[in-house]
């Protein structure tokens, strides 16, 4: 299959391949149809992941009054490092979602999150997942991760590697205790997951 | 229309308004029928699209998160329209995305390539494209073919419907047109069975009666006008033909006088010319008779009876000397001599006297014979005897035989076997004498050396035909049409009457009187048919 084989060089590191698709992508369309559209047809997991992220704005409604002031950019927040900040950087870049520009904001040991409204936990940070998750369940925050049971833990959205795509897994209860709602077109290209604490 | 043309009034009006209200209704149900497909159409389109619609909004998130299975799920409930064939969703490149098929149909379904969003109709079906988005931002496409099988039928349905009302519609026409042309036709028809009874019966006294006033009505006034002035001229008409008739009566009735007449006056008139004939033959023979008489009043003149006398006076004055007279006297001895020459005279005298007096009783019987004959025609006419024509035949040409001989023509007789016939003795030798008079006239006007007349008698089929064949003069053609016409002759002293007369007796008698002529020059045949009823031949036999 095409994607699997783009896959598979991704994930082999030649990353400056992607680097070159991608950027070839923003230069010559310039546009973020082009890029959702493609979807994952030729491009790599996280540049999948990226525009996944910025789709999620589309179908979740955060509480009112969660972003001060209506010009206020919608914010997503980085937590590990990991390649998906690099895509979403390009992905985002310019874009405005629902009226909102994006705005990407790497969290560092600091662990302030609460300006975001999307937090994004990478595998890499999977040692501190149940410490950052406690502190983010609170407040109105989509928390996004991509490891192994990350919804099961009180994680909101999973991405989930199946058959070479990335599928998404959802706990409805974590995401009503943040207080976000998630639309019913959403779930029903999820997997909806249970929480252990439930 | 020629087939119009021949139907009645009444058949025309009923086909006139049926055709009329069948086309109004069929105009009317065909508009009917295409708003309805036009508004059925408009529906069903919004209706689609507005399932389109939704099903495409349900189909962002599997857009946007690359899920076929949740777009092909979504698409699924597009079953609930049993119409919808396919549907499928493409991504934003175009490619097909997701794909929905009625009854999950598994063939492959040969989908367009995406388009424009907007819908067509095209192969019985509706087809639309209609963009999917996503807060305003397109994402992809949805595409839907819906069937119209539920446009045909419910078009169906209503052509059903219509075709019903329709022959309601035209039911109620029917009866309507049936009920209501009366005031059209029943005039007509009423005016039509005038005419017809007038036609038919010669009835002028029919009369119609006017039921509105209308154009029919004053038809009508013309039409009994019409019949008023047919019957005052019908009438006029009849009082001339009657005057006409009594007046055809009364000159019928005079020319049958004058008829009877001529018939009279004919008969009359043949039997003078018999009797003619028959007076000319009796003076010939009594010219016969003269010269006999004058010679033996002659004979018995210069007799020699005076001889004797004196012979006698001798004697007497020699009665005492007779012997010496006789042997002495010089007289006396040639006495005995003289005697014996005078009674050899007297006896050749006595038999030419003999002879002479044979003939005279021979012609005496001879015009005992004509007279006779003369008497056995002259009965009353209309008396019919059991005859043979051949004996009429052999009379009429014996009562002209001196005639014929005197101009040395010869009779040629062809008699055929004739059987004896009941007829008008009389009539018919009457026009046979005629006839061979005539015929002696032309021989004799022909002044040939050969002049010949043939008789001949044939009996034909059921006919006897007595042909009278001359070689005189001939009759040219212009005289032939008209030679039985009264009053015409070609003799300066002939009155025109007899052949006129003996064609009429012919007829009467139910046969015919005929003549034959190649022209001038070229002799004549006159032929008398007349009827010979085999009853009477069997009769005879």
């Amino acid at each position: 299959m095409n994607k699997s084989r783009f896959q598979h060089h991704s994930l082999r590191g030649q990353h400056w391949l992607a680097q070159v698709i991608a950027w070839a992508a923003c230069l010559g369309l310039w546009c973020e149809s082009c890029l959702v559209g493609r979807a994952e047809g030729s491009l790599t997991e996280y540049q999948v992941k990226a525009l996944y992220l910025l789709n999620f704005i589309k179908y979740v409604d955060w509480p009112p009054n969660t972003i001060a002031g209506s010009n206020a950019p919608t914010t997503i927040g980085l937590c590990g490092e990991s390649k998906l900040g690099e895509a979403l950087k390009i992905v985002a870049a310019g874009k405005s979602i629902g009226g909102r520009l994006i705005a990407i904001r790497e969290i560092g040991a600091t662990n302030d999150f609460s300006p975001c409204q999307i937090l994004f936990i990478s595998d890499a940070e999977s040692f501190r997942m149940r410490q950052i998750l406690e502190k983010a369940s609170a407040l109105p925050i989509l928390t996004v991760g991509e490891g192994a049971a990350f919804a099961q833990n009180g994680g909101i959205i999973n991405f989930v590697l199946k058959n070479g795509t990335v599928r998404l897994e959802i706990n409805l209860s974590a995401a009503k205790k943040a207080g976000l709602t998630i639309s019913s077109r959403l779930l029903a290209v999820a997997d909806v997951v249970k929480g252990k604490a439930d | 229309m020629r087939f119009l043309n021949n139907l009645s009034i009444r058949r025309k009006q009923t086909l006139i308004i049926m055709l009329t209200s069948t086309i109004t209704l069929l105009l009317a149900g065909m508009a009917f029928l295409g708003v309805e497909a036009f508004n059925f159409r408009g529906d069903l389109t919004e209706e689609i699209s507005t399932m389109t619609q939704v099903a495409g909004d349900n189909c962002t998130a599997a857009l946007d998160f690359n899920v076929p299975k949740a777009a092909a799920e979504t698409l699924g409930a597009l079953r609930a329209e049993p119409a919808i064939a396919s549907a499928c969703i493409y991504n934003q490149q175009g490619e097909v995305f997701a794909v929905y098929q009625r009854g999950g149909k598994s063939t492959t379904v040969h989908f367009p390539s995406v388009q424009l969003p907007g819908h067509e109709f095209r192969d019985h079906q509706l087809r639309i494209f209609k963009p999917v988005t996503m807060q305003g931002k397109t994402i992809g496409t949805i595409y839907v073919s819906c069937d119209l099988y539920e446009l045909n039928d419910r078009l169906k349905r209503f052509a059903a419907i219509a075709a019903l009302v329709l022959g309601l519609s035209l039911l109620v026409a029917f009866v309507l047109s049936v009920r209501l042309q009366r005031v059209i036709s029943g005039p007509i028809l009423q005016l039509a069975q005038a005419v017809r009874t007038v036609t038919l019966e010669k009835d002028y006294s029919v009369r119609v009666t006017k039921q509105s006033n209308d154009e029919l009505g004053q038809l009508m006034d013309g039409f009994n006008e019409m019949l008023v002035e047919i019957q005052a001229r019908d009438a006029a008409l009849q009082t001339a033909r009657d005057n006409l008739e009594k007046r055809v009566a009364e000159r019928t009735k005079d020319l049958e006088n004058i008829h009877k007449q001529l018939v009279e006056l004919s008969r009359r008139s043949g039997m003078a010319e018999i009797a003619t004939n028959v007076l000319h033959n009796v003076g010939n023979v009594l010219n016969s008779v003269n010269v006999s008489t004058g010679l033996i009043v002659e004979k018995v003149k210069q007799s020699r009876t005076s001889g004797l006398a004196k012979v006698v006076v001798l004697l007497q004055k020699h009665e005492n000397d007779l012997a010496a007279f006789i042997t002495l006297d010089a007289h006396g001895k040639h006495l005995a001599a003289h005697l014996a020459q005078l009674s050899e005279y007297l006896m050749a005298e006595q038999g030419a006297i003999l002879g002479e007096l044979d003939s005279l009783r021979s012609n005496v019987e001879h015009i005992k014979e004509i007279v006779a004959m003369q008497q056995s025609y002259a009965t009353v006419g209309g008396v019919k005897e059991m005859i043979n024509v051949i004996d009429l035949v052999e009379d009429s040409v014996h009562i002209n035989e001196s005639a014929l001989s005197r101009h040395k023509v010869e009779v040629i007789r062809e008699f055929g076997d004739v059987p004896v016939m009941n007829v008008e003795k009389h009539k018919i030798l009457q026009i046979l004498v005629n006839l061979v008079r005539n015929a002696k006239y032309a021989c004799e006007e022909s002044g040939r050396t050969d002049k010949r007349l043939t008789v001949r008698v044939v009996n034909g089929d059921g006919r006897v035909r007595i042909s009278l064949i001359d070689n005189g003069v001939g009759i040219p053609p212009e005289n032939l049409i008209r030679i039985f016409n009264f009053g015409f002759t070609t003799r300066k002293e002939g009155h025109g009457f007899a052949l006129h007369s003996g064609a009429l007796a012919a007829k009467e008698m139910g046969g015919s009187l005929t003549v034959q002529s190649d022209g001038s020059g070229q002799g004549a045949t006159f032929i008398l048919e007349l009827p010979c009823p085999k009853m009477e031949r069997a009769y005879e036999s």
